[in-house]
């Protein structure tokens, strides 16, 4: 792709900030210099067997762009991968012991408290996602905590000992230790950790106290072992990236890796921390997005980042993202907290078919990158939602991505022909239906994102991105009755610029079960305290200043018997009962908002304490340009019929050019708005503000 | 209707149903609720049959019995738009057992009824013989809790204040119990407001016609591959252990299919008499039996309503145990109904031996432990899971409800936090996964200690004689059982229905049974067999015995040519 216009920093000091993302199929590389505002984009090849080659085939490509562009003179580089994530998806993580409770050897496997969805349900054919440690490397060792972290049974020392030396003789090169009530008193798990480390040097140890220090064993154990399976992996890649990062002349300190929480990490520290990197891509577009809403004024916004296979959505009540403990990557239960996001399996390569009761179906099967479409002529036969875009005028028929794909609209049609005939259907009508039936997926995945968050449509904004994200928004958000779109000014690289536009962040959490009316606040005071010194020695680890440093307490609570809770803010300084009353009832608040209802005659149960760390690093900053004429009679670069479901047919649509657009500029639809990275559809009635950060505003019921 | 309309309708009715959902298990108060996930919600149309639900697929069927009950206490015209009602009769209603409290709400458009939203969710406690309601010795419904015929329990002017009374007062945790009410009728309430919305957004003649659509497309389905079956007969039997009452007498169940053309009959006439202790079934289990059988075998992807039960033919004798007469005790419903979706499975073989599995392990059902400490009752309540049988294609799952593959569990660390109890062990038992090509999930056990005297009953079904089965070669695995005190001099073997009264210290030792295996355990890979040894599912002796693999003792290395010998000797 070539230098890309608008675009400036607040920042003042020189040099150049880069963010790289890996995705499946391509790697995203942004770059913009602070104080001239000069930005580049562009896309290289993802290599699954080789990534952090992609991310320097990546820097080289923003010097072929920009020939005077030195490594040198980059002041911030960040990154975000999808290397943990492929671990688990191929399989080739570490080769990992575990040891647990003795008499526990169900927990892992059982999986508890999960439940399929769909026809597992009933399926005697189902069956759970494999563990990732096998019982044959599992040991169980005695000693035993209570509840309130006492000690009941002392550690079986020589337990530990002898089960170090089996593991070792089986090659075990990382061993997870996830004991009962370890978040009530970590010291079994630590003095194992001793044992571990004298009988197997150099092995790498989880232990499920520093992973998750957090109620609910199964959850825990499924985090600890996901720790130190992946662990190795993220340790080698990461060591690799940094060298070869330098051995290219990079020479800043200031190299982040983006974790799965949306705050960013030092690389050098992130081989700790395996799992805060497994959605480190996808949390970039929910931070690009939050940005976007944040500039454009919104009050709560929703990303919709749609691409090839998938679509990730999330609701960001406040333009602020939440939180997950809940997650799930590849079957595995993750309890780390991590951006919330809910990903639906329809994007452009999406395959329709028609179902066995005789409905047409979208997905969850896609052509992915290879065939691709039929409309790509790489041998791809099934009819997708691309080449029903392209059928329905959509998509450009001649080229994509700036003439790097050729489409052939007589493919499209021949695939689709393959539905529309069993369904006696014409192939635009089937067209029609195959974008409706995604699209309605969209939309049911969406409000039920809305209804958890408890958001009202009515009072948020689409930010949509990816390369599909703007042909299908501007319809569903019609559907589901959300008032504004926002196209941001490059839709294609959403994930690499959000990797720009965040701080360092850190969870630090410790579960203390306790009603709210009788926990101790000095005992409180001083969980906070200590949790509060671990956030300042990794500060210190991490080269941040003190000063940088901002630390928030917060507490996590529930209704009594729950199954889940939720945060709400603690004061720094717990005085007394007026402090309880006050959690309490923003507790009660937080309930309402979250679940539409509270139970303030309940008193709430203290589930965990929770410190979150933040150090500022340089960020993106895009500036306002002033406001040009609406006219946008310039920026129409062509015609062609395109087909909406308000005007029955196939109208003559003006096509724009987004990179001809400037702020101020107004469309009105229908119209088409085509740039490199993606294509924007505005429907009939729907209008376009080009605002002063280059991004369409687009109004849906104008 | 087009198949694209029809699809977008179909999308948007789940999504309805899936908010209903969220909302139940997101806003009622109990564990079973939040942990357990033992409720459901769904849409039914005008006359009450079943068009959608997610969750619990055993509720189906009862949907329809329990708007049946509904309508014959409270006809269409005396309903106002706004009421919810209310039942926990079994004998009423449709409910598999008293405490699955169901509420029904009608959804007015222009004044007319176009369909129910219904939901059906366990309580924690709704009175009767023991915390937790279901108790060992009930011998009559009158002991399985209070019995709400239908009655208006919501108007448009809030709860009916009387009602709710009447149920909390009558609860061992009104609080709990009432909490988890509002959940429901706060779900169906909010699913039948969604409904209006999408009439007014599709015209109700549309979405009246897509409730019946829906029906027909999964009937359709069901009769399409049935259809592709040989017609024909097939009869099984399974063995109960007793009835709960008089523990020397087996009973035998029994039924026969007939298979013809794309419709299926089964005959429970070989069904013994209604039993004395509270194990019975009412048509609504027997049939949903019949069903979630049939669908293992013939497509467990067709969406289930009550379109997909149209092509089920039932011949269900009154005073029968699976058509037990009023007022017999329908509390401990789970595990009977169980072994008859076994039975059905195994008659269903013939027809279908791509889709053959071994029995999931018998023996489920709940433990409930009530608790006073500081004179208040606090009730733990934990449903028991058992691992699936081998399939063609791998072993059995790890433990599961049968039936409804969720996976409650109330982990151990909330267990001991919250109640005064120490869980002493949860592990796998070796040799209790029935033997196979693919062998079953294997038999967990569970060791409670309490800490204070407490009242415990155990409801395991009644299988802990009568184990499951394998099939096709596969063998079964071992009974479930249970113990008090065990290894200690107290030690008492106990039967799979208990109520008993524990002191301060006393164990209880759960052991469910492992799945039933799949095909001739002597054609296991014996690298197979030696990697379940080295797991620990199966011993080494056991590997002999029931693999016909020899394990070398000291390397657990497989002795080639002695496993050879001995798997070709027979």
């Amino acid at each position: 792709m070539s230098p890309a216009p608008a675009g400036a920093t607040g920042e003042t000091q020189p040099g150049w900030m880069v963010g790289i993302d890996i995705g499946g199929t391509f790697t995203d590389v942004t770059a913009l210099e602070a104080g001239t505002g000069r930005m580049l984009i562009s896309k290289v090849p993802s290599s699954s067997t080789d990534p952090s080659g992609a991310v320097i085939a990546g820097l080289r490509s923003l010097q072929d762009l920009q020939p005077d562009l030195a490594l040198e003179d980059v002041r911030l580089f960040v990154h975000g991968t999808t290397v943990a994530t492929n671990t688990l998806i191929e399989h080739k993580g570490a080769n990992c012991g575990l040891l647990i409770t003795r008499g526990f050897r169900a927990v892992y496997e059982l999986r508890g408290g999960t439940r399929p969805s769909g026809s597992d349900l009933i399926d005697t054919f189902y069956v759970k996602a494999p563990t990732l440690v096998p019982q044959q490397l599992t040991a169980e060792i005695g000693g035993r905590m209570s509840s309130d972290g006492e000690e009941l049974e002392a550690l079986d020392e020589d337990a530990v000992r002898q089960a170090a030396r089996k593991l070792r003789a089986l090659g075990v090169e990382s061993v997870a230790v996830c004991y009962l009530f370890s978040f009530m008193n970590p010291s079994h798990e630590q003095r194992t950790a001793e044992i571990l480390l004298e009988e197997i040097p150099g092995c790498r140890v989880s232990l499920s106290s520093v992973v998750l220090p957090v109620i609910r064993e199964y959850q825990r154990i499924s985090t600890t072992v996901l720790d130190a399976y992946v662990g190795p992996v993220i340790e080698g890649y990461l060591r690799r990236l940094l060298g070869e990062l330098r051995e290219v002349g990079l020479r800043t300190e200031q190299v982040f890796i983006m974790q799965s929480n949306g705050g960013l990490m030092r690389i050098a520290a992130a081989a700790g921390f395996p799992n805060e990197t497994i959605l480190s891509g996808p949390a970039a577009g929910v931070i690009f997005a939050s940005r976007i809403g944040q500039l454009s004024g919104e009050a709560n916004v929703v990303s919709f980042d749609m691409g090839g296979t998938s679509t990730d959505i999330s609701v960001m009540p406040g333009v602020a993202h939440q939180e997950t403990r809940a997650g799930q990557v590849e079957g595995q239960d993750i309890g780390t907290p991590m951006i919330e996001i809910r990903t639906l399996g329809a994007g452009g390569g999406t395959i329709a078919w028609i179902g066995p009761d005789g409905l047409l179906k979208g997905g969850p099967r896609s052509a992915g990158a290879e065939p691709g479409p039929a409309c790509y002529g790489q041998g791809g036969q099934e009819p997708t939602v691309t080449d029903a875009n392209v059928v329905l005028g959509y998509l450009n028929s001649g080229q994509l991505a700036g003439g790097r794909l050729r489409i052939d609209p007589a493919l499209s049609a021949e695939a689709i022909l393959r539905v529309a005939e069993p369904l006696g259907m014409s192939v635009e009508d089937a067209a029609r239906g195959i974008v409706d039936v995604v699209n309605v997926n969209m939309e049911v995945g969406l409000r039920l994102s809305l209804l958890e968050r408890g958001l009202d449509h009515r009072k948020v904004a689409l930010v949509a991105f990816g390369g599909a994200g703007p042909v299908h928004a501007t319809r569903v958000a019609r559907e589901v009755g959300i008032p504004r779109v926002l196209v941001p000014l490059h839709p294609g690289i959403g994930c690499a610029m959000g990797l720009l536009q965040t701080d360092v962040k850190h969870y630090y959490l410790q579960s203390r079960l306790s009603g709210l009316d009788t926990v101790d606040l000095g005992e409180l005071h001083q969980l906070f305290e200590a949790l509060e010194d671990r956030a300042r020695a990794q500060a210190k680890e991490e080269g941040f200043d003190q000063a940088d440093l901002q630390l928030h307490r917060q507490l996590e609570l529930r209704y009594p018997y729950q199954g889940y809770e939720l945060s709400v803010p603690c004061p720094p300084h717990l005085a007394g009962e007026a402090d309880r009353e006050a959690i309490r009832r923003s507790f009660d608040r937080r309930h309402h908002e979250v679940y539409g209802i509270s139970a303030p005659e309940e008193i709430p149960q203290v589930v965990n304490a929770r410190v979150v760390s933040v150090c500022n690093v340089p960020r993106l900053d895009l500036s306002p340009r002033p406001l040009a004429e609406p006219s946008a009679a310039h920026a129409v670069v062509s015609r062609r019929p395109v087909l909406f479901a308000e005007t029955g047919g196939y109208v003559d649509t003006d096509i724009y050019d987004r990179s001809k657009l400037l702020p101020g500029n107004v469309i009105e639809g229908p119209a088409v708005v085509e740039q490199l990275d993606s294509t924007t559809v505005l429907l009939p009635g729907q209008r376009a503000d080009v605002d002063s950060y280059g991004t369409l505003v687009v109004t849906v019921e104008a | 209707m087009d198949p694209i309309t029809l699809e977008v309708i179909n999308n948007r009715l789940r999504e309805i149903v899936a908010t209903m959902e969220h909302l139940l298990f997101h806003s009622g108060y109990s564990t079973i609720l939040r942990e357990s996930f033992d409720g459901s919600a769904g849409l039914c149309d005008a006359e009450g049959r079943a068009v959608m639900a997610l969750g619990a697929p055993y509720h189906l069927f009862p949907y329809h019995y329990s708007v049946e009950g509904v309508l014959r206490a409270h006809p269409v015209e005396e309903m106002e738009d706004g009421d919810s009602f209310v039942l926990t009769d079994p004998y009423w209603g449709g409910n598999l057992h008293v405490p699955d409290l169901v509420v029904v709400t009608p959804i007015f458009v222009d004044g007319s009824v176009i369909g129910f939203t219904v939901s059906i969710a366990h309580k924690t406690d709704v009175g009767g013989l023991v915390p937790g309601s279901s108790g060992a010795a009930a011998r009559e419904i009158f002991h399985d809790g209070i019995l709400l015929p239908a009655i208006r329990y919501w108007t448009r002017n809030g709860v009916v204040k009387d009602a709710e009374l009447i149920v909390k007062r009558n609860s061992r945790s009104p609080d709990t119990v009432a909490g988890d009410i509002r959940a429901q009728v706060g779900c169906t309430r909010v699913g039948a407001e969604r409904v209006v919305g999408l009439c007014d957004e599709y015209g109700v003649d549309t979405m009246v016609q897509a409730f019946a659509e829906l029906q027909r497309l999964s009937e359709l389905r069901v009769r399409r591959q049935l259809a592709e079956w040989p017609d024909g007969h097939s009869e099984a039997e399974a063995w109960v252990d007793h009835d709960g009452v008089d523990v020397d007498v087996p009973l035998r169940l029994h039924v026969a299919i007939t298979k013809a053309g794309d419709e299926i009959t089964f005959d429970y006439s070989g069904m013994p008499p209604q039993g004395k202790g509270a194990m019975n079934l009412r048509p609504p289990h027997a049939e949903t039996a019949a069903l979630l059988a049939l669908l293992t075998y013939l497509d467990p992807t067709i969406p289930i309503n009550d379109g997909a039960g149209q092509p089920l033919r039932f011949v269900n004798p009154e005073g029968t145990i699976t058509n037990a007469q009023w007022p017999a005790a329908v509390n401990s419903y789970y595990g009977l109904t169980t072994v008859l979706y076994s039975a059905i499975q195994k008659a269903l073989v013939r027809f279908n031996p791509d889709r053959a599995v071994g029995t999931v392990g018998f023996g489920t059902g709940a433990i409930a432990i009530g608790y006073r400490s500081a004179g208040k009752q606090l009730i733990q309540y934990e449903i028991n899971t058992n691992s699936l049988g081998g399939t063609p294609e791998h072993d059995g799952t790890f433990p599961v409800m049968p039936m409804s593959h969720v996976t409650p569990y109330t982990p151990v660390e909330i267990l001991e936090s919250e109640f005064p109890v120490r869980v002493l062990r949860h592990e796998w038992i070796a040799d209790t996964a029935g033997a196979g090509l693919y062998r079953g999930g294997p038999g967990a056990r569970k060791e409670y200690q309490v800490l204070t005297d407490a009242l415990f009953t155990l409801r395991a079904g009644h299988q802990f004689v009568y184990p499951g089965w394998g099939v096709l070669g596969g063998k079964g695995a071992p009974p479930a059982r249970a113990f008090l005190n065990r290894g200690t001099d107290r030690e008492r073997a106990l039967g799979p229905l208990e109520t008993l009264a524990l002191q301060s210290g006393d164990t209880v030792t759960l052991e469910t049974p492992g799945g039933g295996g799949y095909g001739d355990p002597r054609h296991r890979a014996p690298d197979v067999v030696r990697d379940d040894v080295l797991n620990g599912y199966v011993s080494p002796d056991g590997a002999r015995a029931d693999y016909g693999v020899v394990l070398d003792p000291d390397t657990l290395e497989v002795d080639q040519a002695a496993t050879t010998a001995l798997r070709d000797g027979d």
